[in-house]
């Protein structure tokens, strides 16, 4: 034993085999580049042509339906028509194939004329959203389309809903924002702006999803930048381990050093 | 998938007549189970009658190919029926004119249950093995508005269907229900514990207490009833490879033990 030696920290034989942790962030980082003070330049919203359905368009249009939502309805028909226009279908034969990206905000909110899920009654479910997802998954089914859309799940007060708006997407992901909440004064979480969780992977057309090494990260939303970023908890320095009633991330249980336990333990003799 | 078998006590020569067996998942995805299913009767020259209501033909198609079964050839050859349930159900709330006004009306199941039943009976008479009934999943009409007393009584129906006068004419159902995380929906909840009621094997698929693991997806539990033999349960963990499914005792993974 020489004093070299004894200087050295030995990891627990049980991580020996895992690889060290990598050194800096930048390699778990994704984002988009942008800047919100200047304006989008029109020859690059002119060259793809968008069609765009406001508040207007679906006021004016949407007609009585008694099976869902007269907006939700009026939505399938002119992402139906988006389709077709652009020979985005499955069945076509086309010489230029390009993917349609849609992009529907805030569905589910009274912006479409809901209420957090129920009928008017205010007792019995409105089925019109689950009802969408399912016809509008028949619609991506079949074309060379992706559709992303925004759902404010806190508006929804019967539970068990949200599980099932979850279960009639491929991919779900969960943004929880710092703002307002006690995190945003926590220390730990002084980098970032709030919490991005990976809820439901795509399984399709095999028999399993990708499985990350992770679901939870954090991200951070600036005037030029948005980035998702691993979340990195910082080591717990005190020595008493006095940890917030609420843990961060989801299922993680707070970790008793065993150093500190006052129970008596089976291996103290 | 022959571990999938294992875990589930059914041999390979096993034709489970006059079985009714309820597969759900809660808080991990346990629809390798369907396809698990699909290959191995069709596999084993049964015909079965595949009612999809949550995915497109393409999808299982494409995982059936990676289990050795060819969908579109059993299609040909007669031994399997698939239904796109989700087309029929879906298109209702789309623009196009609805082709099949019986089978989507949103109070019954009855147009829906006649239709599966027309399924069957062709099956039948084009096979000497007596077809097996697949539903994936039952949350769905759960979803769009059906009431659980409506989908309970279209499961019953279809547990009267299979069975045959004589035990070899005895068809097999099997059901798929996602019931999201425990006991917090409860009218799905509802409707599994119905469906478990009447079924003598139900499994049930669930993520880890500890959270997401990328090398242990979750957990199985498969629960026997059977008036002559014992009552049997058995729970183990799993992790979902591209082809094939593992099985180990709860903290026996290799990823674990290192």
């Amino acid at each position: 034993n020489t004093p070299e030696q004894s200087e050295n920290m030995k990891i627990a034989w049980r991580y020996q085999h895992l690889p060290a942790s990598q050194a800096g962030h930048s390699s778990s980082k994704f984002g988009h580049y942008y800047d919100l003070t200047k304006v989008m330049e029109p020859q690059l919203i002119s060259s793809v042509n968008p069609a765009l359905v406001g508040i207007e368009e679906l006021e004016r249009e949407c007609k009585e339906c008694k099976d869902l939502n007269p907006k939700y309805k009026y939505l399938l028909k002119r992402i139906e028509e988006e389709i077709d226009r652009g020979h985005f279908s499955t069945t076509e034969q086309t010489d230029k194939r390009s993917i349609l990206r849609i992009a529907v905000h805030s569905l589910g909110s009274p912006l479409w004329d809901e209420c957090g899920g129920l009928a008017s009654n205010q007792e019995d479910l409105d089925y019109s959203l689950p009802r969408f997802l399912l016809a509008l998954r028949v619609l991506m089914r079949s074309a060379f389309a992706v559709c992303m859309i925004t759902i404010p799940t806190h508006l929804f007060q019967i539970p068990g809903y949200v599980g099932r708006l979850r279960k009639m997407c491929d991919t779900v992901l969960h943004m929880d924002s710092f703002a307002g909440s006690d995190k945003e004064k926590n220390p730990a979480f002084k980098e970032y702006h709030g919490l991005f969780n990976i809820v439901q992977l795509p399984r399709l057309n095999s028999l399993l999803c990708h499985m990350p090494d992770t679901l939870d990260f954090a991200f951070k939303l600036r005037r030029k930048k948005f980035t998702i970023e691993k979340l990195h908890l910082p080591p717990e320095l005190s020595e008493t381990a006095n940890r917030n009633q609420e843990d961060p991330v989801p299922h993680l249980q707070p970790s008793t050093a065993i150093c500190s336990t006052t129970k008596p333990n089976k291996l103290d003799f | 998938m022959e571990d999938v078998n294992n875990v589930l006590d059914i041999a390979k020569d096993d034709n489970l007549y006059g079985e009714v067996i309820t597969l759900a998942d809660s808080t991990a995805d346990g629809t390798f189970l369907i396809h698990h299913f699909l290959s191995f009767f069709l596999g084993n020259n049964r015909p079965v009658c595949f009612v999809s209501l949550s995915q497109s033909f393409g999808h299982h198609k494409s995982v059936c190919q990676k289990l050795g079964v060819s969908l579109t050839q059993k299609i040909e050859s007669s031994h399997l029926n698939f239904f796109d349930g989700l087309k029929v159900f879906g298109n209702r709330f789309l623009d196009t004119q609805p082709e099949n006004v019986d089978i989507s009306n949103t109070t019954s199941l009855q147009g829906f249950y006649k239709a599966i039943k027309t399924n069957y009976e062709d099956l039948q008479d084009k096979n000497k093995a007596p077809p097996v009934v697949i539903v994936d999943s039952l949350n769905v009409l759960l979803n769009i508005g059906y009431q659980v007393k409506e989908i309970s009584a279209f499961v019953q129906y279809l547990c009267h269907l299979i069975s045959g006068p004589g035990c070899d004419a005895r068809g097999t159902l099997i059901t798929f229900l996602s019931i999201g995380e425990n006991g917090l929906d409860e009218e799905t909840s509802l409707l599994w514990r119905s469906v478990v009621h009447m079924s003598n094997m139900d499994v049930l698929v669930s993520g880890l207490e500890s959270g997401y693991c990328k090398d242990v997806h979750g957990k199985i539990e498969v629960k026997r009833r059977n008036l002559l033999k014992k009552n049997s349960q058995k729970t183990m963990q799993f992790k979902v490879n591209d082809k094939s499914v593992n099985f180990f005792a709860s903290g026996m993974s290799r990823a674990v033990l290192g």
